[in-house]
């Protein structure tokens, strides 16, 4: 019985993704308009595209979604540089695995969001703290990707270097450092689609009012405006597919060599 | 094959022993560096005179956790009435809603990972779902399904089934037509393939996607009890704090750490008996 | 840098390898003559890794010594090149050809660092391809790589470890030529491990053959076929049949026939 089948060319999905998202979208909006299915506080498909199409040209909202952004980056490359160095050393060297096993294995599971609280009564208001909070969450894709990237390096390539009289710091530096890059992004770019979830969510845990997490809190204290809070998260989410296409563009451009590392 | 001649072994000679003591003694040490350092850290920091207000020290902190979660008599299971209050309703919403997403998001993956059509046709809307922000629709959530337990069991499935869903329908479309060939040239019923090819093949990816999907359930866990909640472990964190009851707030946090460890120990279990069979099970197929 | 360098010499005395309770290798004693290409065949899990391993110095031997040039050797000894089996994983899939090819001569000044490395790659017939990335060529174009790499360190002892065994029959005998003609032009040492048979007679001025694990010296075996060879006459040649079927008698413990044998397969089975 077929119940596999050949994947389809990417002209074929890009269409299909078109077609289904309208029709999903032209179908909600009959149901909810025709009262098929209804209750307060349904999202009508055009009414929030109308409403993500104002915040757009809205300045207030804009400057809360580049407060998310740079909130948002700046965890992320806290994230990245921990990660990376604490991930690669741990990967690299067993005594450091050693040393830093324990405490990973105990703080990987904190859920990040609570320490959020925490973080602003040390370090006061900020984007501080939040951006903390971010790179609490995103560090752990880097750190374990960096960690088994360095560990599983090819000994072939190691040992090429090796009998070219390569000193192991040249080792570490021309040969295990490059060979893990790719599996380092690889943990960067998963670690960016939490990181934006979880620099909205922080938002929404402090209340303090910044970013777009502040923004949707304040319009969802009204029940009229349900229509902007469905709006600026679908923005939010748009951001966050605009983010990771970017992401996979770098990825291709900068280790298209990838395909080269043997397995 | 090589041969294995087992000519002239050295063994474990008794000089090895005290080196391996020693070495097992080195561990040790090493080990336990870092976390006396945090912890001194962590105790340094509650006796600072601005900031150590804010933080409970190491020993105040499992003290309360004992009192709060574990200081009930027998006819309680011996758990505490910040246990039953709290602990006990958190972690039923963040399972039911676990579940639900991991029922459905698997379900709905397979459905449309094996109809690339209609895959094509989700796509972008699975891929929104993965980077929508959505502890920002807590609002939204409690006015569409009132109040209670749904609308958080429900904003905890919904945050949680995307990184299922988009894994299941990567994992079922990356079995490659090597396998689907196998599977029509023996002439397989639906069912074996479904559940002998398909599940199993896409089964690490399953498990990837879920691991991610338990993590993010603790966080959308705390999200979904900050607004219009009487209990929760998230209530517990903005309660504690609004009443500047700092020992209690790190107990919260400690209990927290401590249910991300246990379900960590109980997934990498799981999955090591899932993934062994997955690979018996496959092996006899390629 | 001189370019006349002189050929390297190699001596290995009673070594002996362990690995846990396995003894891969019993006692090889081999001497390497400088300037003459040998070849070690011997069939597969017999320590022939295991014993280029040690004479690069990236492990030690459990005992015995291996002497280089008459000093006795403790790590990777200077001018030695190695070429392993597997360009796939010993060439830098993040280097262009040129950066592979130059990675060992970082301390060099950039200028001449290029001009060798183009003559490295002149000599292996790449000239002009430094721009391309290893992956975007064939099995036979990488392997020509690696061995450029290991030229353009100069070395006195180039070492390579069944260097073809992973390219198509065609492509491999091109590169035994290959690798004739540089060691007939740069007159370096030259050590090769092979299983193949036919390729340890053509290559080889002295082949060393071995037993199956723990492996012993079976028979060092000198090779007076005319330089220089030619796939075809010199595989013809009955010296040639001889030889190759008398190595192939020592890797089957069969008992030295009397008259001259017939078609034999040319490979050992693993
Ligand atoms: N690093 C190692 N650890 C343990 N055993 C090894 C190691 N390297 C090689 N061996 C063993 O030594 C024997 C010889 O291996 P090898 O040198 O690779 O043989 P060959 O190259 O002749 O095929 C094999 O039995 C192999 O299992
Ligand atoms: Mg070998």
């Amino acid at each position: 019985m077929k119940l596999i089948s050949e994947p389809l060319s990417l002209l074929k999905r890009i269409v299909l993704g078109v077609i289904g998202t309208l029709g999903i979208g032209l179908i909600l909006e009959v149901l909810i308009r025709t009262r098929v299915i209804s209750g307060a506080g349904l999202p009508l498909p055009s009414a929030v595209v109308r409403q993500g199409y104002h915040l757009l040209g809205n300045t207030a909202f804009l400057t809360q979604v580049f407060y998310t952004l740079r909130e948002w980056m700046l965890g992320l490359l806290i994230a990245s540089v921990v990660g990376v160095i604490l991930g690669g050393l741990m990967g690299a060297i067993p005594t450091v695995f050693t040393m830093f096993s324990l405490p990973v294995e105990v703080l990987r599971p904190l859920p990040a969001i609570a320490i959020g609280p925490l973080l602003l009564l040390l370090l006061g208001t900020s984007m501080l703290p939040m951006s903390l909070t971010v790179a609490a969450a995103c560090v752990w894709p880097i750190l374990f990707n960096a960690m088994y990237a360095m560990r599983s390096v090819d000994p072939v390539a190691v040992q090429t270097a090796k009998t070219m009289h390569v000193s192991p710091l040249g080792i570490m530096a021309r040969v295990r450092l490059p060979a893990s890059l790719p599996f380092m992004f690889t943990g960067i770019r998963v670690s960016a689609s939490i990181g934006l979830i979880v620099a909205v969510s922080v938002e929404l845990l402090l209340g303090s009012g910044g970013g777009i997490g502040g923004y949707i809190l304040l319009a969802s204290t009204s029940a009229s405006n349900l229509d902007v809070v469905y709006a600026a998260t679908a923005v939010t989410g748009l951001l966050g597919v605009l983010v990771s296409g970017l992401f996979a563009l770098a990825d291709r451009a900068a280790f298209g060599w990838k395909k080269g590392l043997a397995q | 094959m090589s041969v294995l001649t087992r000519a002239a072994q050295p063994g474990v000679s008794a000089s090895d022993l005290p080196r391996r003591s020693r070495l097992i003694g080195r561990r040790v040490v090493l080990s336990a560096i870092v976390p006396i350092l945090i912890l001194l850290v962590w105790w340094l920091g509650s006796l600072s005179p601005t900031k150590g207000l804010f933080i409970a020290s190491p020993l105040a902190t499992v003290v309360r956790t004992f009192q709060d979660f574990l200081g009930g008599n027998a006819s309680h299971l011996f758990l505490g009435t910040v246990a039953w209050q709290d602990l006990l309703p958190s972690l039923w919403r963040a399972t039911v809603g676990f579940w639900l997403a991991l029922v459905v998001g698997v379900v709905v993956g397979t459905a449309l990972g094996v109809k690339p059509v209609v895959a094509a046709l989700f796509q972008p809307l699975v891929h929104l779902g993965r980077s929508l922000p959505t502890p920002a629709l807590l609002g939204v959530f409690f006015l569409l399904f009132g109040t209670g337990d749904w609308p958080k069991v429900l904003l905890i499935a919904f945050g949680v089934i995307w990184p299922i869903l988009f894994n299941t329908i990567d994992g079922v479309q990356g079995i490659g037509t090597g396998r689907a060939h196998v599977a029509e040239v023996f002439k397989l019923r639906r069912r074996d393939v479904l559940f002998r090819i398909l599940l199993p093949g896409a089964a690490p990816k399953i498990f990837a996607g879920a691991r991610v999907a338990l993590s993010l359930s603790l966080i959308m866990m705390i999200i979904s009890e900050l607004q219009k909640s009487r209990n929760g472990l998230g209530y517990l964190l903005v309660a504690t704090q609004r009443n500047f009851d700092y020992p209690g707030f790190w107990s919260v946090l400690l209990v927290l750490a401590l249910i991300g460890i246990i379900l960590n120990i109980i997934i990498v279990r799981i999955e090591r008996r899932v993934l062994a069979w997955h690979q018996g099970a496959t092996s006899q197929h390629d | 840098m001189t370019d006349n360098q002189i050929p390297a010499e190699l001596v290995m005395t009673g070594i002996a390898k362990v690995y846990g309770t396995n003894r891969a290798i019993d006692d090889i004693s081999a001497t390497v003559p400088a300037g003459q290409v040998t070849v070690i065949v011997g069939p597969s899990g017999a320590g022939k890794t295991t014993l280029l391993r040690i004479i690069c110095g990236l492990d030690a031997p459990t005992s015995g010594q291996v002497h280089f040039d008459g000093a006795p050797i403790d790590g990777v000894p200077d001018g030695l090149a190695m070429v392993f089996q597997d360009y796939s994983r010993s060439l830098f899939p993040w280097l262009r050809v040129e950066a592979n090819v130059g990675f060992p001569l970082r301390r060099i000044d950039k200028k001449l660092r290029r001009s060798r490395v183009m003559e490295a790659l002149e000599a292996v017939g790449l000239a002009g391809k430094e721009h391309l990335y290893p992956w975007e060529m064939s099995g036979g174009m990488q392997q020509r790589v690696a061995i450029a790499r290991a030229l353009a360190c100069h070395p006195r002892l180039l070492v390579m470890d069944e260097p073809y065994a992973s390219v198509d029959a065609q492509t491999r005998a091109e590169l035994e030529d290959l690798l004739l003609t540089i060691q007939a032009t740069m007159k370096i040492t030259v050590l090769v491990v092979t299983h193949d048979i036919d390729e340890s007679v053509y290559l080889a001025d002295n082949i060393i053959v071995l037993s199956k694990a723990p492996s012993r010296v079976s028979e060092e075996i000198p090779v007076r076929l005319a330089r220089p060879r030619d796939q075809i006459t010199t595989k013809e040649d009955a010296e040639f049949i001889r030889l190759r079927a008398h190595v192939l008698r020592l890797l089957r413990n069969i008992p030295e026939a009397p008259t001259g044998a017939g078609s034999l397969a040319a490979k050992v089975t693993a």
